[in-house]
């Protein structure tokens, strides 16, 4: 019958990776940020010891996992969520929905919203990760940009703001 | 006309609803396959004999499986387990919920218990993990507040581990609502202004917290109408059966409005205030809902104002000028609580220093605002607020509700 | 704002619409335990290249979509047949229809066949009481939402049922451009007229009112701007967001005279029921305020807004709508090719009078003949019934 046929949808090669690069630098960013800044390393401290979570795309990815070790300190865990527990899980619904919140296109507020993130797992926890990745996006980005990922830009000074953007930058490409 | 961008909207509960409703349950029984339910119901419904209605309008018809009363308040894991053996031994295929938020969510957690055939209910909880239909269910809501008779979600707490477990899936919906005018005749006055309120917070947050949509906003201005047309009126004279029943359907579209668009920082705060002071749900609703709007104030006025047309009346609304018109929903909102509390002869509490138990306690020291503070930053609510919310963002509000005076809106941090 | 001594409502349909809403389609299904879904579509809307957006959202799933594309002008059994077959051995577990009212009717078709047993086809099944298969609607530019609504129309059946509806409707940008600012009001006639006699009917209820009361706002907000500029995304996407909520109010709802003589007149092939509608509205509705205790001012907040409705007087506002109506159908009248009166496009009166007497036979409400004739008659000479 020719009036039926067979489409086998094109991969998002190029989304992905640049998602999958986002995560990689977001993940060694806030491992970074927590030995910088001393508010985001409050947040983490109430995580017991050995806690971990995700941050990924549904169904197939690409993730990130941070967790805390046994020392206390947080690690950036890499990308395979493969055989790890998984504490607190966020995804976003499909690549497309990275992809926006990825381009700052839509906030986390806005993208959670519109009902594009899943998260599972406990909620008082989720929500400290989300403050965290909040202000890590205020170190990594120009206000301007930042000011559209986030609703409320924080009054740092302009020292806390600067100085913790280098360090923080240096220590996520270095990877320490 | 405000369009979110992207939204999704769902409201699958069929609601039947009226003086009569709950003679139309057998028949929904049959059309899902059922005819021998299980009743749900807590001490207080069979004590107000809302039992005994439901049992006359429907025995006629169909064989009633159970009748189990002994939901506590603090429903947890256990009563869930032990309702699901019951569900079993009476050889039961559909249950039915009478009551208020506890009963509905254990009805939920019975329901995936014996629909999933689990022995580990907390398998099945977050969300997405329920993948099929369950056994038919059907709520009766006998509060007009909750709207969980139309909600995604139930919490039921394990108290052996000392934890809550959040279920959410479409297929927790319950098959059918019922709303009969008689499951809600006997509500005493006070609790009928707190479950009241507890539904006009739902509708005002669902029309001005982030997750908007222009389906959810025709439920939450219908709802917000019918509540300020009938509430105080029933109060006033609690044996009013239209204004029950009116109450009873706003209830209903502001559980509908509020599952699809969520709830901003009123339920951050509430449930905070309920969690630690264990101030019964609708009184925390009451005190922080002219707060709520005046902290977001800056950037969703232009929704506070369109509410004056629902909250006020369209008198009001022609005679207020445009630019004081979210001024006066404010005003109407804190008068609202002064109207509620002259009229339950002091028992509506107005502000968090007023709040006292039955043995006349004050329910929320000053002391605890900032372990409530600290709490409220782990509400998944306070996502959908407009504006952000940090813990001195809540300790300042707390403070003022709990004073009962107005917000220092120069304090007010605005992003 | 009275509300009724009883009444039932139940709109099983999920709604997803805006930015990017095909791309969650495919954890919507996860949802319902479904992975592999059969698109259902027609020629036309195939030939526009945009099933590619549908795929698209499935990039992750591995799997390979199978899309059929054979629907013809309305649904018929031995297509539903064919694709029943296909359901069987392909190993299918959901449907996706894209497309107009025979795809959605089709896609229910099959929906009844494989969620039960093919022999419910042949009989006008008042008994689909349980959920079918998922099945999922993508709303295109011919969406008037009659296609999602609980009735099925297949062959010479008709089904009824809430189950019919589809378990999600989709609207997203990149599918709902139509070709032509002509097409745009024919549509928007329908869903202007089934939300606006859900709306105003003497039985409605508080409920359903929600849906037609969005579908109205969002038409008074969008129509003129899509008809001016047929391209522009945003006025579609709203009229056909527009276009759904009417369908969950219809379904909700019953039968107003608009909607029952647009669709007899279809029927009979005297014109489409989208230009029906669209010269059948001003007069349908008076007729139905004056005689059939219909509230045309329960339509006046939606179509004026807060400020402008409390400015009308409260004894003037029936005629406000009216008056609005009738203004509305001038405006899209002088703006693309759409007739204004049956006179118009000279379909004779006693054609008229036939399908008067054809609808007044097969109705419900209880309304008779003389009374179709008279909106039928106003309608041609597009004189008000009150004069």
């Amino acid at each position: 019958m020719d009036d039926y046929r067979e489409l086998k949808p094109r991969s998002k090669l190029f989304k992905k990776i640049y998602i999958a690069i986002m995560l990689w630098f977001v993940g060694r960013s806030i491992q970074a940020a927590s030995r910088v800044d001393k508010d985001i390393k409050k947040e983490f401290d109430d995580f017991p010891e050995g806690f971990t979570f995700s941050l990924g795309v549904a169904p197939n990815g690409p993730y990130m996992v941070v967790g805390k070790d046994k020392q206390g300190k947080v690690k950036y865990l890499g990308w395979n969520r493969q055989g790890k527990r998984i504490d607190v899980d966020m995804k976003l619904k499909n690549i497309e929905a990275a992809f926006l919140l990825f381009t700052f296109q839509e906030s986390t507020c806005r993208s959670s919203a519109r009902n594009r993130l899943i998260v599972d797992g406990d909620v008082p926890t989720a929500a400290a990760i989300v403050r965290v990745i909040d202000m890590v996006e205020v170190y990594l980005l120009p206000k301007l940009i930042a000011k559209l990922a986030i609703r409320r830009y924080p009054s740092w000074s302009i020292m806390r703001t600067l100085i913790g953007r280098s360090r923080i930058y240096f220590r996520a490409i270095l990877g320490y | 006309m405000y369009s979110p961008g992207y939204y999704e909207f769902c409201c699958r509960v069929k609601i039947v609803a009226g003086h009569q409703a709950l003679e139309k349950i057998p028949g929904l029984l049959n059309d899902l396959n059922a005819n021998k339910p299980l009743i749900l119901a807590d001490k207080g419904v069979t004590g107000a004999g809302l039992v005994k209605i439901l049992s006359a309008a429907i025995e006629n018809q169909i064989e009633i499986g159970s009748i189990e009363d002994d939901i506590p308040q603090d429903s947890d894991l256990k009563v869930v387990n032990h309702l699901a053996n019951v569900y079993r031994d009476k050889g039961c295929d559909a249950i039915i919920a009478v009551g208020g938020g506890s009963v509905m969510d254990t009805a939920k957690g019975v329901n995936i218990v014996v629909s999933e055939n689990a022995d580990d209910l907390m398998k099945f909880s977050g969300a997405g993990t329920l993948k099929h239909q369950l056994k038919p269910l059907i709520a009766i809501p006998t509060t007009s507040g909750t709207g969980s008779e139309v909600t995604v979600a139930a919490v039921i707490a394990d108290h052996q581990k000392n934890k809550k477990m959040l279920f959410t899936s479409y297929f927790l919906l319950p098959n059918a609502a019922v709303l009969d005018s008689r499951m809600t005749l006997t509500l005493p006055p006070f609790f009928t202004a707190m479950t009241a309120m507890d539904a006009m917070t739902h509708a005002i947050e669902a029309y001005t917290c982030l997750a908007k949509n222009p389906i959810s906003d025709a439920h939450a201005i219908r709802a917000i109408a019918m509540i300020s047309q009938n509430l105080l009126n029933v109060v006033k004279n609690p044996g009013d059966k239209n204004g029950r029943l009116a109450l009873a359907n706003a209830a209903t579209l502001a559980g509908v409005a509020f599952s699809n668009s969520m709830v901003g920082m009123v339920h951050t705060l509430g449930h905070s205030v309920g969690a630690i002071c264990h101030v019964p749900h609708g009184t925390c609703m009451s005190i922080f809902l002219p707060y709520a709007l005046e902290y977001n104030f800056h950037k969703i006025e232009s929704f506070i104002a369109e509410i004056l047309f629902p909250l006020g009346g369209e008198d009001m609304y022609r005679s207020t000028p445009k630019n004081q018109r979210a001024e006066k929903v404010i005003e109407l909102a804190r008068k609202l609580n002064q109207d509620l509390f002259d009229a339950t002869n002091g028992r509506h509490s107005r502000f968090l220093k007023e709040i006292k138990d039955r043995e006349g306690r004050q329910m929320v020291p000053k002391d605890k605002l900032t372990e409530i503070a600290a709490t409220a930053l782990g509400d998944g609510s306070i996502f959908y607020n407009p504006e952000e919310l940090d813990y001195d963002d809540c300790l300042m509000v707390l403070n003022a509700a709990w004073e009962g005076v107005p917000l220092d809106r120069s304090r007010i941090k605005k992003g | 704002m009275q509300v009724p001594e009883f009444y039932e409502f139940h709109c099983p349909v999920k709604t997803n619409a805006g930015i990017n809403a095909l791309d969650h389609i495919p954890i919507e299904l996860e949802a319902m335990d479904a992975r592999k879904p059969l698109i259902i579509t027609d020629k036309n809307t195939y030939s526009k290249g945009i099933i590619k957006h549908v795929a698209s959202a499935f990039s992750e799933s591995g799997i390979v979509l199978g899309v059929f594309d054979g629907v013809g002008d309305t649904a018929d059994i031995s297509t539903i047949r064919d694709l029943y077959q296909r359901w069987q051995y392909k190993g299918i577990d959901s449907i996706i229809a894209v497309g107009s009212g025979a795809v959605l009717d089709t896609a229910k078709g099959l929906n009844i066949a494989v969620s039960g047993k093919p022999e419910d086809l042949r009989k006008n099944a008042e008994s689909i009481k349980t959920r079918l298969k998922p099945l999922v609607a993508v709303l295109t530019g011919y969406s008037n939402g009659f296609e999602i609504s609980k009735y099925a129309f297949i062959g010479e059946l008709t089904f009824t049922s809430p189950f019919l509806m589809p378990d999600l409707v989709v609207v997203d940008p990149r599918m709902v451009r139509s070709e032509s600012a002509l097409r745009i009001a024919e549509t928007a006639m329908i869903t202007f007229s089934h939300a606006a006699e859900a709306i105003t009917h003497a039985s409605k209820n508080p409920l359903s009112d929600c849906y037609a009361y969005a579908a109205l706002e969002y038409i008074r907000h969008c129509l003129m701007e899509a008809l001016k500029n047929p391209k522009d995304k945003k006025s579609c996407l709203a009229l056909a967001e527009a276009s759904s909520m009417a369908g969950c109010a219809f379904s909700n709802s019953r039968f107003g005279m608009v909607h029952e003589l647009g669709q007899e007149i279809a029927k009979q092939r005297l014109l489409s029921s989208g230009q029906a509608m669209g010269i059948l509205l001003p007069y349908g509705i008076e007729y139905q305020t004056l005689k059939c205790g219909f509230q045309a001012a329960d339509m006046l907040i939606p179509l004026v807004g807060f400020n402008d409705f409390v400015d009308t007087p409260q004894n003037q506002r029936n005629q406000k709508v009216l008056s609005l109506i009738r203004q509305m159908q001038d405006n899209i009248c002088s703006t693309v090719q759409l007739p204004r009166t049956f006179k118009d496009v000279q379909i004779e009166k006693e054609k008229l009078k036939k399908v008067a007497q054809k609808v007044a036979e097969s109705s419900s409400s209880g309304i008779r003949e003389d009374a179709y004739l008279t909106v039928l008659n106003a309608a041609y000479d597009g004189k008000p019934i009150m004069g």
